[in-house]
């Protein structure tokens, strides 16, 4: 019972003490990775950065979100790859969406934009101006109205 | 208190059953409950999805649903703007219908979403849950029956079934108070497909059967020890007899063999109460029956009628009732036999004797020549009051182990008016 | 009269027979079992005295292979055992009396000379002495004809002074053979004394030559 006790008590220890080294630090944008870097310069350039945050939790990846002065949020992954584009109301850029969602979207609910964008390695989420979220798959199929 | 075997395992069955099935349809109850209202939810859902539809292919829809309508569902500009209007939010409400004049319950969507130029709305979709409502009453009532019956059937079997098990146990229970100690088939063995009962019935037959041959090798010492003890006092007796034959004797010889015939004589008196007393002892003296003791007192009297005219003893029977009880009848002979024998010995010349018989006793009264006698005593074997030689001071003794065989009755003394008085009660 | 002793103790066996002969009585003996069987089986006898407790085997066997085989012998029990059990299994089997050991000869007698009478075809059935008679069966005395009037215990008493004339039956003896299970307390009150006072005074009465006469105090003798 006691080495139960002392193991316990070590492990405690150690996830708080990591824990406490997990935290949300804002950085420059010079210390995003190149790629995310171009992504912003390229769909944004007109606005400007307000912040950049890294995000680096215990047990999920490195992650940084970037938000700009008009409000939209851009978050990328550890590589700079885009994981994620909020425009906040606001349709996000045609090009970034991939041509099999923007044909659904366009047949089942026209005259709706596609305002917010995120993807991972099984899926693709999209909001669309009516407020609807709806779920495709990798290979951009449609699955599902996530309500 | 004892109760049946199958009601006691009832007990139990029907708690534990009472406990699962109780956790059972509580778990089921609100899995489908659940589930109900998940479909009520995923069919308002549904809705919402089409009426934005509806709503981006004709905007005219917006300002005409500003009202619960046909159309269960407003649409309403929002003041605010809220950071997210399109979250979902359910709730069950009782609403007022005028039609039907009460409340009813409704399933209520409360949600939002944007216009094409990108205005928010605030969309409520409602549905009249009265069917689901009254489902899951109608459900819980099915499944309180259900939990009744099951419950009910299972009493019921268990009733049934375990009675008929155990019918065998029951059947050895009876046979063994059949049973009659020395009779050594009263009891009849059962067979059944039990093996526990089995067991139990073969347990009690080797059981019986030891008890009977002990018995056995008992009475038959007792019968041999008889015979072996009377048979030279028969001898000697039978002697002492022929000699006494012999005219020729003078006074004083025949005298001293009377004397000596005597003596033998009261060695064989002894050796008849030590064997009944064994006898007794041995449950020789088994079958009881019903004995109505007014008869056996009245038997006794007339047998010593001669005694009682010659020593001018004052009798008074009185009979006040009918004392009966299951007993066995030598054995009742025997004790009021010694009681009405000491009655008329320790009497007085021209004294009296009172029997009374009740329907729970029997009382023996006689005046004599002692003061109160001590209960203590009087009962010790061979004790006898003022060096009587001629008695062999069992007699009483012989009384009290009688006594013993029989809890329901119990013998009191006490010296009253001078007399001493001994009852025979009923408990 | 010819009897058939069966007991395995001689001591009493010969006691028995001295008794008997004295009585004008044929006396045969057995000890064993199958002497036992053997003479029952051959040889008739106007009684047959039986002890339960045999070598070799038990009276009652005895007796069971007699009725078996319509041996007509008229069968007295001996025995030691006093149960009722067995008193009735013996009258059961076929005996006609059964007594229990130890016994007074008196009483064998008496049992005995009923027996015979029971199973005797000839008539003379009646005891006199002097100008007494005495009829068993009908248990009547009279003397010189005239019926003599006696109380169940008077006629017990007088039969057994009428069995035995001019013989010494002692107090204790007589007590037990006529009043049985009281006989302790009879015997020690003089009890006796007076029921063969009246008895004496009612053959008195009667005019019978007979007399009770006292002897030494211990018991009495027919004269």
């Amino acid at each position: 019972m006691k080495t139960i006790f002392k193991t316990l008590a070590v492990v405690a220890l150690l996830t708080t003490s990591m824990g406490a080294n997990a935290q949300d630090k804002l950085i420059d944008l010079g210390q995003l990775p190149k790629q995310a870097q171009n992504f912003i310069k390229t769909y944004s350039s007109k606005l400007s950065v307000a912040y950049v945050k890294l995000e680096d939790e215990l047990f999920s990846k490195k992650s940084y979100e970037v938000k700009m002065n008009d409000g939209s949020e851009f978050e990328f992954d550890k590589n700079g790859e885009w994981k994620e584009i909020d425009m906040k109301r606001k349709s996000i850029p045609l090009s970034l969406i991939p041509q099999a969602i923007k044909e659904y979207v366009e047949k089942s609910f026209p005259k709706n934009n596609i305002v917010k964008l995120s993807r991972s390695s099984s899926k693709y989420e999209i909001e669309l101006s009516n407020g609807l979220d709806l779920v495709f798959n990798s290979k951009c199929k449609f699955l599902r109205i996530d309500d | 208190m004892a109760i049946s075997v199958k009601n006691y395992t009832n007990r139990f069955v029907s708690f534990a059953i009472l406990v699962v099935m109780a956790i059972w349809a509580a778990l089921f109850y609100a899995v489908i409950m659940d589930e109900v209202y998940d479909n009520i939810d995923d069919g308002l859902k549904n809705q919402k999805i089409l009426i934005i539809r509806e709503a981006y292919n004709n905007p005219k829809l917006i300002a005409e649903s500003k009202e619960f309508g046909i159309n269960q569902f407003v649409i309403r500009e929002v003041k605010n703007l809220e950071e997210k209007v399109d979250q979902n939010a359910f709730s069950k409400e009782f609403i007022y219908m005028p039609y039907d004049e009460e409340e009813e319950p409704y399933r209520i969507l409360r949600t939002g979403f944007y216009d094409p130029s990108g205005k928010p709305y605030q969309l409520e979709i409602r549905t009249s849950t009265v069917e689901e409502d009254d489902f899951l009453l109608n459900l819980a009532i099915s499944l309180l029956v259900l939990y009744v019956v099951i419950v009910l059937s299972i009493l019921v079997i268990n009733h049934y079934i375990l009675g008929r098990a155990w019918q065998p146990f029951k059947q050895i229970l009876k046979n063994l108070s059949k049973y009659r100690f020395g009779k050594a088939n009263s009891f009849v063995s059962v067979e059944s497909p039990v093996l526990e009962f089995n067991d139990l019935n073969n347990h009690i037959s080797q059981m019986i059967d030891q008890n009977e041959k002990v018995f056995d090798s008992q009475k038959r010492f007792l019968e041999n020890a008889a015979h072996e003890l009377q048979t030279p006092l028969a001898v000697s007796i039978n002697k002492l007899e022929l000699l006494l034959e012999n005219s020729s004797l003078n006074e004083e010889d025949t005298v001293r063999i009377v004397e000596a015939k005597r003596s033998l004589q009261r060695m064989v008196s002894l050796n008849k109460s030590l064997l009944t007393l064994s006898r007794i002892n041995n449950q020789q003296y088994a079958g009881n029956e019903s004995v109505t003791i007014n008869a056996v007192i009245a038997d006794l009297l007339n047998d010593y009628e001669d005694l009682i005219a010659y020593k001018d003893i004052r009798l008074n029977f009185q009979q006040d009732g009918n004392f009966e009880v299951l007993a066995n009848p030598d054995l009742m002979q025997i004790l009021f036999s010694n009681l009405i024998s000491n009655a008329i010995k320790y009497n007085l010349p021209a004294g009296e004797l009172r029997v009374r018989i009740q329907s729970d006793a029997a009382i023996i009264s006689n005046t004599s020549q002692d003061k109160a006698l001590n209960p203590a005593y009087i009962f010790e074997r061979f004790y006898k009051g003022n060096q009587d030689h001629n008695s062999n001071g069992l007699g009483l003794s012989i009384v009290q182990t009688i006594l013993e065989k029989y809890p329901f009755l119990y013998i009191q003394y006490s010296y009253q008016d001078n007399m001493q008085v001994f009852e025979i009660k009923k408990v | 009269m010819k009897v058939l002793i069966v007991e395995d103790e001689l001591a009493l066996q010969a006691g028995i027979r001295d008794f008997l002969i004295a009585e004008k009585f044929l006396i045969e003996t057995a000890s064993t079992y199958m002497e036992a069987l053997d003479k029952v089986m051959n040889y008739p006898y106007d009684c047959v005295l039986l002890d339960i407790m045999l070598p070799g085997g038990s009276g009652m066997d005895v007796l069971k292979e007699m009725r078996v085989n319509q041996i007509k012998s008229p069968v007295l029990i001996l025995s030691a055992k006093d149960s009722v059990e067995d008193k009735v299994a013996g009258l059961e089997i076929g005996a006609d009396d059964y007594l229990a050991k130890p016994f007074h000869f008196a009483e064998l007698l008496a049992r005995l000379k009923s027996i015979i009478r029971r199973n005797a075809q000839d008539g003379e059935q009646l005891l006199h002495y002097k100008n007494v008679s005495l009829n068993p069966e009908l248990r009547e005395v009279k003397i010189d004809g005239n019926p003599l009037v006696l109380n169940r215990k008077e006629y017990d008493l007088f039969y057994y002074f009428m069995l035995r004339p001019n013989k010494l039956q002692e107090k204790s003896t007589l007590a037990e053979t006529v009043w049985g299970d009281h006989a302790d307390q009879a015997d020690n009150l003089d009890f006796i004394y007076s029921q063969i006072k009246n008895l004496r005074k009612k053959l008195k009465t009667a005019r019978a030559d007979c007399d009770l006469q006292a002897v030494y105090g211990v018991g009495y003798k027919l004269i």
